[in-house]
Formats: structure tokens, C-alpha cells, sequence
């Protein structure tokens, strides 16, 4: 290989690990190695759980004088997963798995993003227990509480980034939120019967519509200069509806040049196009959440789950 | 206890091996805290496998190959565009800067010249050169045969060339 390839090869080598990310890493790993977790008797888990055995178990029986820790039996983690308040594995899923996982989040960004699909677990829970006519029982109790929770985490995140000055990501974020909140508003219309939980959720898709208006009017004057094409470039890829295409067809991105842009022009496209992203996002989380909640339907009890895009 | 040997085994081979699968994944994603995400997730994906009972030869090999899945996936999030595409949509594209040559600071241009390499052979070289696997162990990382391998690497190294010259 010649000299200026190798020297680019020898600068490569040079980036390096910071020892505190290295520390900080290995600290998560043995958190994560350490964490002690009860045995569960193999009969009990296929009862109680959701969970498809299509995961393999290990269950490693904590020895009488356990002074050392106990290693984390990833069976049960795994196992977890698809359970719904009620089953015997919920609390590892809700004070473990997520736990684990938002401890391990680093930015502002991931932090925020992960309560969202925290939320998301529990508007899901939500949507399965109405299935079984069993959401009253558990509604008041743990998942209100929860969602509540993990949706003014978000919130607040979105806040911050909106005080030191992040527009953008704070409207990304929100956006998310929004998404998720309105699909699931839109499924539990059909689904919660009683009207067990939609008003709730009803009040919060309100509240974050309102957000995103703030922000919007934020955006339109601010001093922002970016990716506008990236973002297009991604919707393009994820297959967005007509009526989206038709909105971003309207949008024309100026020349980025330092000479002659146009700042509110740019900001209009700019929020014009979160407009469409989020039309696109909503169509394609209804029809997954919709296959999801399809799968732990119970056949004698046929539900129609509508699937028509939402604006 | 063989959980106890176990698991310092693994973690001298996180001690061993982080540095080394974190540059990797810098190298693909151009993204620190993605690859420090991508590397931690690296660690713990491996370490259930390790607790499930698999019969690891090779760690390296294997953290390599568990990085390169998490590092497609993080692509498939992305998603590649085609110019076609837009141009058919009817934009306009902005420049490019973070491609523009002059903006040369020193060390970032070598470091820009990867990036602009096709991910198919930046895979291969970064792990050839930087990571100084055999192209056996490539091979097995990327699943293809170690021919096609010697041979991606062979057009990477053209390709990085022609792009050296046109600065």
C-alpha cells in the first residue's frame, strides 16, 4: 500500500476511546452482569406468560449461601418481554429490563426517545388487556401511573431542549410523541369499549398537538441553517402516501448559499416537511401496532381494527 | 464457579477488545456516541450469548461479527437514498458540505476520505488495516468467502486511491 494511503490508514489508528467512556461502559456491563434476578420454575413461565417458547431458557437455581452475586439468567429477561400486567414476569419487564435499558441511555436524546417507547410499551399493554377485557382491572392500579410517567419525562426533556435553544431536536422529540400517541388514541377508540383509558390519552394528544404549535411558531423565526434535503431524502425511502408527497412537492429548499437565503422561507419548508414525515410515520406505526395487537387477539372474540391513515 | 470464570473471562476480553470494536463502529456510523452506544450494545449481546450456553472459538471474531449486525441495522434505520429518486420528486439539493475537499483541517481529511468509501469496502479495509483481522477472519464477520473478501479489499483500496487523487 503506498505512503498516503497507509498515512490514512495511520490516522484511523489514532482515533481513540476516551478512558472515562471505556470506564463508564464496563460499569453498565457489570450492572448489567451482576443484577440479581429469582429463578422461575419452567412450568410457571409457560403459563403465565405470553411468551412464545420459541426463546431458549436457562434458569440457574441461586445457590443456598450466595454471598457472590448471581448471574443474570437472560431466559427470564428475554421471557419478560411480551408479558401484560398480570403475569407473573410484568415487574421484570417494567423495574428490570427498562430500567436497565434507560440507565444505559446517554444523551438527552436516546433518554427522551426511550421514555417515548416506554410509553409506547404501555399504550400496547393498554390495547392487549382491552382485547382480554381486563384493562379495568389494571388501569387505575400500574399502568396509568407508569404512563403518565414516562410521558412527562418526555415531555420535559423536550423542554429542556427547548430552553437551551434546540428547536429542532425538541421538535423531533415531540414529534415522536405525538406519533405514538395518536396512533395508539386512534386504535383504543375502537378497542377500549368502556372508555377505560381514552380520555386520558385523549387530554395527552391535545397537550402535545399544542406543544408542537408553540414550537412552531418558534421555528418559524428561528436562525437555523440545515439538512433539509437529508430529511426528504428519508421520507422518499419510507415510502410516503400521496397526500404526504403532495405537501412536500410544494416545498421547494432554496439554494443553501450564504448570499441569498431566505430564513422564514427555509423555516416554512422546514416545518412543512416535519408535516409529512409525521404523516408518514403515523401510517406506518398503525399498521405495525395493528399487526402487533392482531397477534394476541383471542379467537373467539373478533375485534375489527381499523386501518385507514390517519391525516 | 464456572459462572465466576466466565464472566472475568469476559470482561478481560471487554478490557482487550473494546478500543478496537469502538473505532470500528466509529468508522461506519461517523458518529461518536452512536458508536460508543453500538459498542456497549456489542458487549451486552455478546455476553448473553455467553450466558446462553454458546460455544465461542474466537471472541474477537465473534464481537466483530455481533458489531457488524448492530451496525446494519443501524443502517437499515438510515436508509441509503437515490438521487433519481429526488431529482424525480422534483428538489433541488443542497450542497453537500461535509464532502466539499477544501475544507481541509488537518487529520480530517484522511479520516473524510474513508467515510466517503462505499460501506461495503470500508467495512473490509477498516477491518483489515485498522483492526488487522486476517481476511479469514473478515470472511467469517461479513459471511462471504475469503476469495470475495481479498478481492473487495483489493477495489477498496483502488477506489480510496482514486479518491486521494482527487483531492
Amino acid at each position: 500500500m503506498d505512503k498516503e494511503l497507509k498515512d490514512i490508514i495511520n490516522k484511523a489508528k489514532e482515533v481513540r476511546l476516551s478512558a472515562e467512556d471505556k470506564a463508564q461502559v464496563r460499569e453498565n456491563l457489570v450492572t448489567f452482569m451482576n443484577k440479581e434476578v429469582e429463578s422461575v420454575r419452567n412450568d410457571e413461565l409457560v403459563r403465565h406468560s405470553n411468551w412464545h417458547p420459541k426463546i431458549w431458557f436457562s434458569f440457574a437455581r441461586i445457590p443456598a449461601m450466595a454471598v457472590l452475586s448471581v448471574f443474570l439468567v437472560t431466559g427470564v429477561s428475554f421471557a419478560a418481554e411480551g408479558s401484560i400486567p398480570g403475569d407473573t414476569l410484568y415487574p421484570v419487564k417494567v423495574n428490570f429490563n427498562e430500567e436497565f435499558q434507560s440507565l444505559i441511555a446517554f444523551s438527552p436524546e436516546s433518554k427522551a426517545k426511550f421514555e417515548i417507547k416506554r410509553a409506547e410499551r404501555r399504550l400496547e399493554e393498554v390495547g392487549r388487556l382491552a382485547l382480554h377485557n381486563k384493562l379495568e382491572t389494571h388501569w387505575k392500579g400500574s399502568l396509568e401511573v407508569r404512563l403518565e410517567k414516562q410521558i412527562e419525562r418526555a415531555s420535559k426533556h423536550v423542554a429542556m431542549l427547548e430552553e437551551k435553544g434546540e428547536l429542532r431536536k425538541a421538535a423531533l422529540i415531540n414529534d415522536r410523541l405525538e406519533v405514538v400517541l395518536s396512533v395508539h388514541d386512534q386504535i383504543l377508540t375502537d378497542l377500549d369499549t368502556k372508555k377505560i383509558a381514552t380520555k386520558k390519552i385523549k387530554e395527552r394528544v391535545k397537550k402535545v398537538a399544542a406543544r408542537r404549535e408553540a414550537l412552531e411558531k418558534k421555528l418559524l423565526t428561528a436562525k437555523v441553517i440545515d439538512k433539509l434535503p437529508e430529511e426528504k431524502k428519508t421520507l422518499i425511502k419510507k415510502k410516503i402516501t400521496p397526500k404526504a408527497i403532495k405537501v412536500i412537492k410544494d416545498v421547494k429548499a432554496p439554494k443553501i448559499n450564504k448570499q441569498n437565503l431566505k430564513q422564514r422561507e427555509y423555516n416554512k419548508a422546514y416545518i412543512k416537511l416535519q408535516q409529512a414525515k409525521r404523516a408518514t410515520e403515523k401510517r406506518i406505526l398503525l399498521k405495525k401496532t395493528n399487526q402487533r395487537l392482531k397477534s394476541f387477539r383471542i379467537k373467539t372474540k373478533p375485534t375489527k381494527l381499523k386501518d385507514s391513515v390517519s391525516r | 464457579m464456572q459462572q465466576l470464570d466466565k464472566s472475568q473471562q469476559f470482561l478481560a476480553d471487554y478490557e482487550s477488545f473494546s478500543e478496537a470494536i469502538f473505532r470500528h463502529c466509529f468508522f461506519r456510523v461517523s458518529d461518536r456516541e452512536k458508536a460508543r452506544d453500538l459498542m456497549q450494545d456489542t458487549f451486552v449481546k455478546a455476553w448473553q450469548q455467553v450466558t446462553a450456553g454458546a460455544d465461542i472459538k474466537n471472541m474477537r471474531a465473534f464481537l466483530y461479527r455481533v458489531a457488524n449486525n448492530l451496525i446494519i441495522d443501524e443502517y437499515r434505520k438510515k436508509k441509503a437514498y437515490s438521487l433519481d429518486q429526488m431529482q424525480e420528486a422534483g428538489f433541488e439539493l443542497a450542497s453537500q458540505d461535509h464532502l466539499k475537499i477544501e475544507k481541509i483541517v488537518e487529520g480530517r481529511e484522511a479520516l473524510e476520505m474513508l467515510e466517503q468509501l462505499d460501506d461495503k469496502y470500508k467495512e473490509v479495509i477498516i477491518m483489515r488495516y485498522v483492526d488487522d483481522l486476517s481476511p479469514q477472519e473478515i470472511a467469517e464477520v461479513v459471511g462471504e468467502s475469503e476469495n470475495l473478501v481479498s478481492v473487495r479489499i483489493h477495489r477498496g483500496l483502488v477506489r480510496l486511491r482514486e479518491l486521494v487523487n482527487k483531492v
